[in-house]
């Protein structure tokens, strides 16, 4: 019998995650994803920067940590 | 998460620098692999970085309660960090910094514990949050690929035997699907009433969670299915949802075992015994 936890496991197995690849990242895509991403509300309200450099360079001059939030914009 | 107003109040106070390290597989893009150099398995991750891009901690919950203490605790994070390597912190004071952020591992925590001198009201937070870290490691070598029985066994043994003295996961960890199974399979194994019926109410959320899961992955996969799939891939889709179905109705069997093992500790309970 399934525990709690197993069926999670179970669950995801079904169905690997090569039977719904898109392998190919095709470009304009990608940039269009990219571009969706940038006015969703939870990006545009929050005070959020992409550029890594700039978060660095305000973090430096303000003596504030960074909140790093590792993301996609494409299905694997 | 982040688009609720009490982030987004809290992102725009200038607590933090938020940044988001999104991988667009844009060619060229620099930055684009963030998540590689920092060593994520997966996406979403979170990590509190310094100005220079050197990870502070990789242990945030994703709730705001954790972001904005880890946040809020960064900079005096750094500042001791380099008291101590200078030999000029408060040992307490710097172990338990590093608990709170997440900063050593179970061995190094408890290595370090036997050697430091904790007032009376830090030895509470010292104890639970060693637990926490012993947890996180349970979870990767008990429950982890090439897991045995064996261990999976002395792993539920122990997280129970921490229970019962009186040891807690923080917050945000204490309804993980693989501490209530532990406490609840243990507790029904003990006849501990009281311990059983603790977690009771965590165990029901997380079999309706997983029965509710599992119903929108079928009605999903047959919206897909519906929409018309490769003739290579139909069968995969039928067999995901007869296997998903399945999985659900042994969850929805298990929840009600449990339901019923919860009126005869009550009875228990009410009895006295």
């Amino acid at each position: 019998m399934q525990s709690m936890t197993g069926f999670a496991l179970a669950a995801a197995a079904l169905l690997a995650p090569s039977a719904l690849a898109q392998r190919t990242y095709d470009q304009e895509q990608m940039a269009a994803n990219f571009e969706e991403m940038l006015g969703h509300e939870w990006y545009t309200g929050g005070g959020w920067t992409v550029d890594f450099d700039a978060a660095k360079a305000k973090a430096k001059e303000s003596g504030l940590p960074i909140l790093a939030y590792f993301t996609r914009t494409y299905a694997p | 998460m982040f688009s609720t107003e009490e982030f987004q109040n809290w992102g725009k106070s200038g607590k933090a620098v938020l940044f988001a390290a999104v991988m667009t597989k844009i060619d060229g893009r620099e930055h684009d692999e963030l998540l590689r150099t920092y060593g994520f398995g997966g996406f979403p991750s979170l990590a509190i970085l310094d100005g220079d891009g050197e990870m502070v901690t990789n242990k945030v919950d994703r709730n705001l309660e954790s972001m904005a203490a880890k946040a809020g605790s960064a900079m005096g994070y750094l500042k001791m960090k380099a008291a101590a390597e200078a030999g000029d912190a408060d040992p307490a004071e710097w172990y338990l910094l590093r608990l709170r952020m997440g900063a050593m591992d179970f061995e190094t925590a408890s290595k370090e514990r036997e050697g430091i001198s904790f007032s009376a009201e830090q030895v509470a937070e010292v104890a639970n949050g060693v637990f926490a870290l012993e947890m996180a490691q349970l979870r990767s070598t008990a429950w982890g690929r090439g897991s045995t029985p064996e261990q999976r066994a002395a792993a539920e043994e122990r997280i129970y035997e921490a229970y019962t003295s009186g040891l807690r996961l923080p917050e945000s960890a204490r309804e993980h699907p693989l501490y209530i199974e532990a406490v609840v399979s243990k507790a029904k194994e003990h006849g501990n009433a009281e311990a059983f019926l603790d977690v009771f109410p965590a165990a029901v959320k997380i079999f309706e969670a997983n029965i509710a899961r599992s119903e929108s992955t079928v009605e999903r996969y047959k919206a897909t299915l519906e929409r018309g799939v490769a003739d290579n891939m139909k069968e995969r889709y039928e067999q995901a949802i007869e296997g998903m179905e399945k999985a659900a109705a042994q969850q929805a069997e298990q929840l009600a075992d449990l339901r019923k093992t919860a009126d005869e500790m009550r009875a228990k309970a009410k009895s006295g015994k």
